[in-house]
């Protein structure tokens, strides 16, 4: 059944591959549309190209490190607003802010205060923030009452109930949490770039494909993004699993 | 210890009351076993001792500070194993190797010991809390159905282990079963009429 949609999927692609193949070939204009085989050649040429890691590390490791930082946070925070009212109301205000406004007003308003280069930093840990909060507040708040009462009776420390009574209960709303904010946290990190242009992100690769009206630059980078931001999803889902099953073996 | 007095103990829920005028004296460092049918308050009775429910009228006094309990529906940390489950309430200065030894007393196999509680059959679970609920050091234990769903090999086990284990703390147990209240010896309330005490002199 697995291998069955394994191939029904791969079908698919193969379709939507096809397609592009077409539409870029009806077209005959390559500037306009180019074809999946000319973005796959330039991928065979782009990483090989001096500075191809360098760019990558750079976004990486500033898209990431705002991720982690929503990620802490957010969760710190949640766990804090469920026990404190005013935490939570003094937050609200902030947070719905934070998910109402247009990224792009962020990102414009953050480069007025931030260098470029920090600016993926700031915008990727704002979009995580709230995702993160929000959902880890929701999971604290689901708790079961009767499994507090537990608690209660035997007194255990808040220490303790954190890691065996909440910790499990917040588990699903993490993960969650998790897969949509890192999918998020790359597409804002790398909209930030675009109109921050720090030297030496994918983002500014981006800017000087549109600037040079390199389509197939463009497209290539872009599988590139969605290539690492797969790739680390991947395995920081896994690590989190695996996290998580070692804490419950204690 | 103290003994615990229910002086005009009323509770209702909306429009349903559930305790009226419940006066009972239950002796401290004893078992006390409180029977009724269905719906007759006892798990109300168990609430208001536990501290999570207070009684709309009457006053309840003599309640030890330190409590234990088997609760009717387990309440076990499903995604961690039966050792942990114990200790996260009694503590770590329990020694797992007690944990174990009390876990085999209840007839737990050793190979399930670390298994999440969560693949556990319904006795097992029922086993695990008993266990966490002896473990815990507490002067009071309720016992809110505890023996529920276990076989009759099982059970005669658990209560002798109850027994053993409790012997010169409060226990109140909350049962259907006259069998198994007679068994764990002490004196019975009636709920149906909590005014009237029967002595069980079988043990």
């Amino acid at each position: 059944m697995k291998r069955r949609r394994l191939y029904e999927r791969a079908a698919a692609v193969v379709f939507a591959l096809l397609l592009w193949q077409a539409a870029s070939m009806i077209l005959g204009q390559q500037l306009l549309l180019v074809s999946p085989v000319r973005v796959l050649l330039r991928l065979g040429t782009l990483w090989l190209e001096s500075g191809f890691w360098q760019t990558l590390w750079f976004s990486f490791l500033r898209i990431v490190a705002g991720f982690f930082l929503g990620l802490f946070l957010g969760a710190l925070l949640a766990v804090i607003s469920s026990r404190s009212h005013l935490l939570e109301t003094m937050l609200w205000p902030f947070l719905v802010a934070v998910k109402s406004v247009p990224v792009a007003s962020f990102i414009i308003i953050s480069l007025i205060w931030l260098s470029a280069s920090g600016l993926s930093v700031f915008i990727s840990f704002l979009m995580v923030f709230p995702i993160v909060y929000f959902n880890v507040l929701q999971g604290m708040k689901s708790t079961d009452i009767r499994m507090l009462q537990m608690a209660e009776i035997f007194r255990m420390p808040w220490r303790r109930q954190l890691f065996y009574i909440y910790l499990p209960q917040v588990r699903p709303f993490l993960f969650s949490a998790c897969s949509t904010a890192l999918g998020i946290s790359w597409k804002a990190g790398i909209a930030a770039e675009v109109i921050g242009i720090p030297d030496g992100s994918i983002g500014e690769r981006l800017y000087e494909a549109k600037v040079y009206l390199s389509t197939a630059d463009l497209f290539a980078w872009t599988i590139v993004i969605v290539l690492l931001s797969v790739l680390f999803e991947k395995i920081f889902m896994k690590f989190m699993k695996w996290g998580f099953a070692r804490l419950e073996k204690l | 210890m103290k003994d615990i007095v229910f002086a005009n103990v009323n509770k209702s829920f909306g429009e349903e009351q559930v305790l009226k005028d419940f006066s009972a004296v239950i002796k401290g460092g004893e078992t006390t076993s409180v029977m009724g049918g269905s719906g007759c308050g006892k798990t109300t009775l168990l609430n208001i001792l536990m501290g999570f429910i207070p009684p709309d009228a009457g006053t309840v006094s003599g309640v030890p500070e330190r409590k234990s309990a088997v609760f009717q529906e387990d309440r076990l940390c499903e995604a961690f194993g039966a050792v942990s489950n114990v200790r996260m309430a009694a503590g770590n200065r329990v020694p797992k190797e007690l944990v174990k030894e009390h876990l085999k007393e209840l007839g737990l196999k050793e190979d399930m010991f670390n298994k999440p509680v969560a693949d556990f059959s319904g006795g097992m679970k029922r086993r695990v809390a008993i266990a966490r609920a002896v473990l815990f050091d507490a002067d009071i234990l309720f016992l809110d159905e505890p023996f529920k769903g276990l076989d009759a090999v099982t059970r005669q086990a658990a209560i002798s282990y109850v027994r053993n284990y409790t012997k010169g703390k409060t226990v109140i147990l909350v049962t259907h079963d006259e069998a198994e209240a007679r068994q764990m010896g002490g004196e019975i309330i009636r709920m149906e009429q909590a005014e009237i005490w029967e002595e069980n002199d079988d043990y």
